[in-house]
């Protein structure tokens, strides 16, 4: 366990109407992932597809993978898949819940908020380029579609390079309207790399180096800045004072919507022995209190679009600035 | 082995058979019916046995219920506090409770019969919709039951729950819990009205409680006791999860001569993929006997109305709520009716409100395009609120509906000012409109959403009477006889088994509903209130449980 996780399990849901890429994108992350074991809970075994050399055995309701990975098909029901899951936590980093075509993927993640066994990890809603427009104007569906948008932590606006660019403008002006301060995301590109959208993000520490090859951050300075890949960037701020809580909370609730993901240990000048865990999903951070030894000092990872200004933009640094 | 007939002498016996409507003696032969007439006319099948039990009785064709669930027994293992008198499976009746201080006070008498404290206290069928005072159960309402114990009340609608302090405490909710469905009071704290799927995932996980996620054979006993209390002598189980364990117990039972019914399970098409559902279905036929036909399957497509999750055509929800919802993408459900179409199978669809009905009539419409398959007998349950276009194309299509007329008593008030608002609400479950087009239907109780007894569906369905008395939309009222066929053959034709039970003429099995009274025979506001000796089901006399009290 390194600095950052706690005994919680993370837990991620993926929403996005019926044909949005839910099930591409998991095959990707799941043939992708070398350090973290996901827990998938899945729709539909029938379509997933997941590559035979992956595949380590079939259990009933289960497949678990060779990489310690595992789907678990929710075709007994969602709680039963659940509990399958829970029952083996230790096995896993985290969760992902593939959401139904149709369901409000907030009212999953609400388990994660209720449940202590669990930390809530983003909603991620996939938005289908081509036929999203359409999707608005068929009643039968319209309501669902938008919930899902509305109730996004991030925004994939995926399969855009089925499409042209009128069409994705199009589409993400009207995500805009619907959820403006939602981060939104664009893949068009078939070599997408999802890692970044799940991942709990690690930390530059002698305890966790072989993480960082995901973020594949070089910095081991104040001001880190590193490419996860083509399509994110990561930066890593240090601190090596408590910072005060105001000037903290006011940069995390301004950072730009570029900004994806974002993961920290504080300490703050109003309780300097005590640290907290800051974590960021979209537009929404959480902070708790850590049980780990005060360090006095402070220390987060952003990883963002290429989007994201520098990191010495005053809006990214923030309260790291100073030493 | 020899086979003897045995002729029942009865006051009167309904046949629903348009050949010979009445009659007074029925034979029977190896479970089955020989022949159906006067003593002098079956005396032409020589040798029998001449049985005068049933002398003063009324036999009619045993009730088929073509949609309830098996776990109808089983809901007795917890304590009834609904607002209506409910008859358990002992016939023992539980008068309706009335008010929130009649609750709490049947649940201190329970708990004070609980020895282990570590025994959870369930509840079911509570419904504060209908207190006058619009009072909700909270926390010092169930303070005043136990602190110690944990206390579930499982809301009638099957959508809130109501847990006391202990499970909150267990759950970790409290006034800091921001998720949607956990209900709070002025002052921000948790009232323990419990909505939604977490906070109830939450209350179950700290308790002990069984969910009804797969029956063993003790379900389908008890489930076939309180069939035989209310005459009926073919149900279904409309949701039925199709996994080994299941099959072995449906199996079990129906193997045992003393089992007093005969089972349709239909195989929930959403708990398989849609590659393997169809085959897998279809293979289970192969465990079929007398008594048991799998191989029916079951679509869920939305809500329910007076949850507000029934999907609706414009103009929707008369006190503005949003639309339902769907358990799958109507794309989803489509190809779902595809394939099991394509398998030969047939499928009744959950449909509530009049979107998700036009979504399965559009659906099987295609499926039938792409193969043909002449009586295929899809079937529309719930089917609430269809309108007359929609009963057109029904009829047009071969697709039945089986109504479920028991919501017009039971929510028809609620139906006429928060749902449907008044116009639409005298268009629910619409017998009279089937009736006229030609469209094969049946009534439903759902049980145990409504109580299983077929003579009160019936009831509903010739008065159209609410909770309140309203009558709601007279015109769709049917006629007494047509009831009493549409809780037998009509049934019988949604299942696809009309040829074996539905009506008393020769060849068919021999299961009778034994009335003590004569429903055509007494005012139509009275047709709930004739009481059932029991059933005959394969010749043998099966006496009601409330006879042996």
């Amino acid at each position: 366990m390194n600095e950052f996780q706690s005994s919680t399990l993370p837990f991620t849901v993926l929403g996005g109407f019926l044909g949005s890429g839910k099930t591409t994108l998991l095959n990707r992350l799941l043939n992708l992932t070398t350090q973290t074991r996901y827990a998938v809970l899945v729709n539909d075994f029938g379509e997933l597809n997941i590559d035979e050399h992956l595949i380590a055995r079939h259990d009933g309701e289960t497949i678990a993978l060779a990489n310690g990975c595992m789907c678990c098909s929710m075709a007994d029901g969602f709680v039963s898949a659940l509990t399958t899951v829970m029952d083996r936590a230790d096995q896993f980093d985290q969760m992902v819940v593939e959401a139904s075509g149709v369901s409000n993927p907030r009212r999953i993640m609400d388990i994660a908020k209720l449940d202590p066994g669990l930390s809530p990890n983003g909603v991620i809603v996939l938005v289908d380029a081509p036929q999203f427009l359409n999707q608005l104007t068929d009643s039968m569906i319209k309501d669902a579609v938008l919930t899902q948008v509305k109730e996004a932590d991030i925004l994939l606006i995926s399969k855009a390079n089925l499409t042209d660019q009128s069409t994705v403008d199009a589409v993400r002006e009207t995500l805009d309207k619907q959820h403006s301060d939602c981060t939104l995301l664009i893949n068009d590109q078939v070599d997408f790399d999802p890692r970044p959208l799940f991942d709990s993000i690690p930390m530059a520490s002698s305890s966790t180096e072989k993480d960082m090859a995901l973020v594949d951050t070089k910095a081991t300075s104040d001001h880190g800045h590193g490419h996860t890949h083509d399509q994110f960037h990561s930066c890593v701020l240090q601190h090596s004072k408590p910072l005060d809580r105001n000037t903290f909370e006011s940069w995390a609730t301004a950072l730009p919507p570029s900004v994806i993901r974002g993961k920290g240990v504080i300490s703050f000048t109003e309780s300097p022995h005590q640290q907290w865990i800051w974590q960021k999903v979209g537009r929404t951070y959480r902070l708790e209190h850590s049980s780990i030894t005060p360090e006095r000092s402070s220390k987060v990872v952003l990883i963002a679009t290429e989007k994201m200004p520098t990191d010495t933009d005053p809006k990214i640094y923030g309260p790291f600035s100073t030493q | 082995m020899t086979s003897s007939t045995t002729i029942f002498s009865a006051k009167k016996i309904h046949t629903m058979n348009s050949y010979q409507p009445v009659a007074t003696h029925v034979a029977v032969r190896d479970g089955r019916i020989l022949g159906v007439g006067s003593l002098d006319e079956l005396r032409y099948w020589g040798d029998y046995t001449l049985d005068e039990i049933f002398a003063d009785k009324i036999l009619v064709p045993g009730f088929v219920e073509a949609h309830c669930h098996a776990m109808n027994g089983s809901v007795w293992e917890n304590t009834y506090v609904g607002y209506f008198d409910r008859t358990d499976l002992n016939g023992r009746l539980w008068p309706g409770i009335k008010t929130l201080d009649g609750v709490v006070e049947r649940l201190i008498e329970i708990e004070h019969t609980l020895d282990d404290p570590e025994e959870t206290l369930v509840a079911w069928g509570f419904d504060p919709i209908y207190f006058a005072d619009g009072v909700r159960m909270n926390l010092e309402h169930l303070d005043q039951v136990s602190r110690e114990r944990r206390i579930l009340v499982q809301h009638s609608n099957g959508h809130l729950l109501n847990a006391n302090r202990k499970v909150l405490e267990l759950a970790g909710i409290d006034s800091t819990t921001d998720v949607e469905g956990v209900m709070k009071d002025a002052d921000g704290n948790p009232t323990g009205e419990l909505g939604e799927m977490a906070a109830q995932f939450m209350a179950y996980k700290v308790t002990d409680v069984r969910r009804f996620d797969g029956i063993n054979s003790n379900d389908l006993w008890i489930f076939a006791k309180t069939a035989t209390n209310v005459g009926v002598t073919t149900a279904t189980d409309l949701h039925a999860r199709v996994q080994d364990q299941n099959i072995q117990s449906y199996v079990e039972v129906t193997k045992n001569a003393d089992y007093p019914l005969r089972l349709v399970p239909a195989a929930g098409a959403l708990t398989m993929s849609i590659q393997d559902g169809p085959s897998h279905v279809a293979q289970l036929k192969q465990h079929n006997n007398d008594k048991l036909y799998l191989g029916l399957c079951k679509i869920m497509t939305d809500g329910s109305i007076q949850g507000f999750t029934g999907r609706l055509k414009w103009p929707g929800y008369i006190n503005g709520k949003p639309n339902g919802i769907w358990n799958l993408p109507p794309q989803t459900l489509t190809e779902m009716v595809e394939a099991y179409h394509a398998a030969g199978l047939q499928m009744h669809m959950h449909t509530n409100g009049d979107e998700a009905s036009e979504l399965m009539i559009n659906a099987i419409e295609t499926a039938l395009h792409k193969n043909p398959r002449p009586d295929h007998r899809h079937t529309l349950t719930h089917c609430q609120m269809a309108d007359e276009a929609q009963f057109r194309r029904m009829a047009q299509l071969g697709i039945c509906s089986n109504l479920f007329t028991n919501h017009i008593y039971y929510w028809g008030d609620q139906h006429y000012s928060l749902t449907m608002g008044p116009d639409r609400a005298t268009r629910m479950d619409a017998c009279g409109t089937a009736k006229r087009l030609g469209v094969p239907y049946t009534i439903h109780s759902d049980a145990p959403v409504t109580p299983l007894d077929p003579l009160f569906t019936a009831w509903c369905a010739v008065n159209r009477q609410t909770a309140s008395g309203r009558v709601l939309g007279p015109s769709e009222r049917i006629e007494v006889h047509d009831a009493l066929r549409a809780i037998t053959l009509g049934a019988a034709f949604t299942l696809h088994l009309d040829h074996l039970v539905g009506s008393i003429e020769p060849g068919k099995f021999a299961d009778f509903a034994v009335l003590e009274g004569d429903p055509t025979d007494v005012p139509a506001e009275t047709l709930k209130d004739i009481a059932v000796w029991g059933t005959v089901v394969d010749g043998i006399p099966r006496p009601a449980s409330q006879h042996s009290n």
